[in-house]
This record gives structure tokens, C-alpha cells and sequence, in this order.
């Protein structure tokens, strides 16, 4: 059984749902942090493509090989994992077209994050709210096909569910804003997967392992601090 | 080896687009596909009948007349590497590696595409040319030290170098003489390479008889896309 390192800042981000994924799936993980000022910058040049997540593959003859790009490697690590709805392609294509769509829904709230003013952060952030999230959520509560977004088998869909509902409420929770909860009504079975797995594996990595102290959100200014 | 039973069909608008990679490697593959092109004019009806309200939509027939369907481009792309013997040999994290390269230039494409719908021509044009001048190149040298061969990986053609001249094609729709690949030839000779072979083979052949239908056009003084003669509104 290999172990795995994340290569990755001090806070959740694109790190979160690989680190979640390994929790689940019963792997041996270790965090391996960078500081955006002191340590990035030098090790910038050493990553792929120049960014992070990386993901290092530890086999235990104690060779290692590096993965990048947060959609290749969770695309790895379910399947690795036994987090997938089928060995097939197909089964894993279906599940991979979630975590596409759950993407895209997510990078639609970055712009906001970046807004010059307090007034258009938390406009921004309203309008995607109210209007973004729901018109991306009807289809994701149409597609679940049983308790799980693949029927009896909990898989990395799921988990990309979770990691986007937590997101949320690092952004809303002060405000009682997200939408998972304010739209509870329309969305019973995405709320459904997320209380099952608050109260799992995923939930206790959520609530134990997740936050390292460093980048939350600032409620009154409406963005994340770098302390 | 390529499944004769199966054929496959894209449903996407009748430009390249987010169709365009899809198409590319079915027509490499040889695999048997046809386009089902939907009408802007009538995509209101059509749109909730796609799972996620977005299309490309694939469809899988198989040679007992079952049919199944995928959504979603990069779950797509990825798909059809695997299916269409177009993924690194290696298993699991051979096919991770190609999606890795796929992603990132996907990323570098959603850059491109947020400019798309800036107001004025003003702010498109001064977009496009810092994404002339420092962003494309900025990805580029990463992925020219990248590649291990002929190709990204090795003697194989995969869905990684299909990307990369997926992507070609679109810097030269948009921006042809001044193109990066074209600018920074010596710089990027082996992403050079790569998209020289693919050109003078089926990958080319496609992308110059069957990847333009003549609808969506870029203009170039106005640093925009028209459909039909009218504005894209980049939603």
C-alpha cells in the first residue's frame, strides 16, 4: 500500500477534497505545507505546471511519483481508493462529470472574492447566493439515484458535494447564509448526502483536520485573511 | 483497438468550441461518431434535458441499440482517451498524468474564455494581448519541458497532444500570424514539434475539412466572436 504527501498551502482550498478523499478512503497521508511568501516561491519552479496541489505517490520500496492538477488527482485517488461507482470507464466518467459541474459552480464565486469594495463583495456574493447556486443545484438534485449520488455506494461525488458545502459555510455560516441551508427545501437529497456524511469520516476530518488555523474568513470585510 | 460495435455522436452547437478536442479524437481514432448540432435558437427547450443544463452531450450507442450519455467536457475527454486507446500506456496514473496536462490547459482556455465577454472593445483588445504576451507563453514554458518525445509521452499520440493542438487551432483562429506557438518558436520547439506532426496527419486533416462550419467567426478588429453575424454573450 502506498502513503501519500500533499503538497499544498495551510488552509483547505484545492487541497481539501484530496485530503478528505484520503481520510475516507483509509490512506496514509502526510500534509506537506507551503508558506506563500517564504517557502512558495522557490518551490514554485519544482511543480509541473508551476502551481499547487501536488500529490506525491510513496510506494513502499520507497519510490515516489508526483501528480499535479486537483482534478487528475482526485481522479486518481478514487479510483485508487475504491471511491468511484464502477471500475468501468463510463461509471468513472459519470462520476468525474459531478465533480466537473460541482467545479464550475465553485470557481463562479471566485470573482467576488477579488471585488475592490465591501459593497460589491457582498453583492457579489448575494447574487451567487440566490441565484447562481440554485440554477447549478436543480440538476445535482435531479441526478442523485439513491441515498448516494451513485445509488447504495458512497463515492468522490459525494465528497465533492461536502467539500463545496463546506467551503460555504467558511464563506456564509456567520451570515446564516448558505445556500444549502437557506434553499433546504429544494435540495432534500443533496442536504441528505451532506448529513450523512457530517457524521462520518468526512465530517470528523471536517470538524479535526481541515483547518490549520491560517486564512479564514474575515466576516465584516466579506473575504478571507492571510493571518 | 477501437470498438467497431460502439458509435458515438456529439451534441454541441455547430461550432468547435467545447466540441471541438471530442470530435478531434473520435475522427483520429477512426471510432464512428456523427455531430447532432442543436440550434442556438431553440437551446431553451433542449437545455434541461441535458443533465447538468450544459451540453457537449455524448452519446454511446452500443450495437444492441442501447445508448448511454455523458456530460461535461473534461469527463469526456478523458473518457474517450481511455475508450479510444488515446491515454498513456500505465494504467491509472498514466491516464492521471494525461489528465494533468489536459486540466492545466483547460485552465489557460477558462482564462481565455472569461475575456470573451468584456463590454468594450477597449478591454477585450488589452486582454488579448497581455494573453499574447505573457500568459499563454507563461503556461507554454511549463508544458515545453514537459514533454518526453515525439510526443508529450513518448512515441504515443494521447489526448494530451490532441489538447495541445486543440489549442493551437484556437490561437490561430483568434489571433493567426501572432499566434504564441508561431512567436515563440524557438523557445517552444518541442510543443512545435508535436503540433507539426499532428498537422500533416488526421488530427490536421480533421481541423481543416470538418472542425470549422463556417458559423462562429472571429473578428478581429473587434477582438470578439460572432455566431451568424451576431455577438456571443459569454454567460
Amino acid at each position: 500500500m502506498p502513503t501519500y504527501e500533499v503538497h499544498y498551502f495551510s488552509y483547505p482550498g484545492r487541497g481539501d477534497l484530496l485530503r478528505m478523499l484520503l481520510e475516507v478512503g483509509g490512506a496514509s497521508y502526510t500534509n506537506v505545507f507551503f508558506d506563500w511568501g517564504k517557502t512558495w516561491p522557490a518551490a514554485k519552479e519544482t511543480m509541473a505546471f508551476g502551481v499547487m496541489p501536488k500529490l506525491a505517490v510513496v510506494e513502499s520500496d520507497g519510490s515516489r511519483k508526483d501528480l499535479f492538477e486537483s482534478y487528475a488527482i482526485v481522479g486518481y485517488l478514487a479510483e485508487s481508493l475504491d471511491l468511484m461507482p464502477g471500475p468501468s470507464a463510463f461509471e468513472r466518467a459519470e462520476a468525474l462529470s459531478i465533480l466537473s459541474a460541482l467545479s464550475e459552480l465553485e470557481d463562479k464565486v471566485r470573482p467576488s472574492l477579488w471585488l475592490r469594495t465591501l459593497d460589491e463583495r457582498k453583492a457579489g456574493h448575494a447574487t451567487y447566493c440566490t441565484e447562481t447556486v440554485p440554477k447549478y443545484l436543480k440538476y445535482q438534485e435531479r441526478f442523485v439515484r439513491g441515498d448516494w449520488y451513485f445509488g447504495d455506494k458512497l463515492t468522490v461525488a459525494d465528497l465533492k458535494l461536502y467539500q463545496l458545502y463546506l467551503w460555504y459555510e467558511d464563506m456564509y455560516s456567520s451570515y446564516n447564509q448558505n445556500p444549502f441551508k437557506v434553499l433546504a427545501a429544494d435540495f432534500p437529497k443533496l442536504n441528505k448526502i451532506i448529513a450523512t456524511l457530517e457524521k462520518g469520516k468526512a465530517g470528523e476530518y471536517a470538524r479535526e483536520r481541515r483547518n490549520f488555523g491560517k486564512d479564514r474568513w474575515v466576516a465584516k470585510d466579506w473575504r478571507f485573511g492571510r493571518k | 483497438m477501437v470498438s467497431l460495435s460502439l458509435s458515438y455522436e456529439v451534441h454541441y452547437f455547430e461550432s468547435a468550441g467545447r466540441a471541438d478536442l471530442p470530435r478531434m479524437m473520435l475522427d483520429v481514432a477512426g471510432a464512428p461518431y456523427k455531430n447532432v448540432f442543436i440550434d442556438f435558437a431553440k437551446w431553451s427547450e433542449v437545455k434541461d434535458t441535458m443533465a447538468f443544463g450544459k451540453v457537449p452531450k455524448l452519446v454511446v450507442s452500443e450495437s444492441d441499440g442501447s445508448r448511454k450519455e455523458l456530460f461535461e467536457t473534461n469527463a469526456i475527454v478523458n473518457y474517450l482517451a481511455e475508450v479510444l486507446g488515446l491515454a498513456p500506456d500505465g494504467g491509472a496514473f498514466a491516464r492521471a498524468k494525461a489528465a494533468s496536462i489536459t486540466s492545466n490547459l483547460c485552465d489557460l482556455e477558462d482564462k481565455l474564455r472569461r475575456t470573451y465577454g468584456l463590454p468594450s472593445v477597449e478591454e477585450r483588445h488589452k486582454a488579448h494581448e497581455k494573453h499574447i504576451a505573457e500568459t499563454i507563453p507563461t503556461y507554454l514554458k511549463y508544458h515545453e519541458r514537459l514533454v518526453e518525445g515525439d510526443f508529450y509521452f513518448g512515441d504515443k499520440v494521447t489526448v494530451a497532444d490532441l489538447k495541445l493542438h486543440q489549442m493551437y487551432c484556437l490561437f490561430d483562429d483568434m489571433y493567426a500570424a501572432r499566434n504564441p506557438f508561431k512567436t515563440h518558436a524557438a523557445e517552444f520547439t518541442n510543443l512545435n514539434r508535436i503540433i507539426a506532426t499532428l498537422a500533416a496527419g488526421p488530427a490536421g486533416e480533421y481541423a481543416r475539412n470538418r472542425r470549422d462550419f463556417g458559423r462562429l467567426k472571429w473578428v478581429a478588429e473587434r477582438w470578439e466572436w460572432v455566431f451568424d453575424g451576431r455577438s456571443l454573450d459569454e454567460s
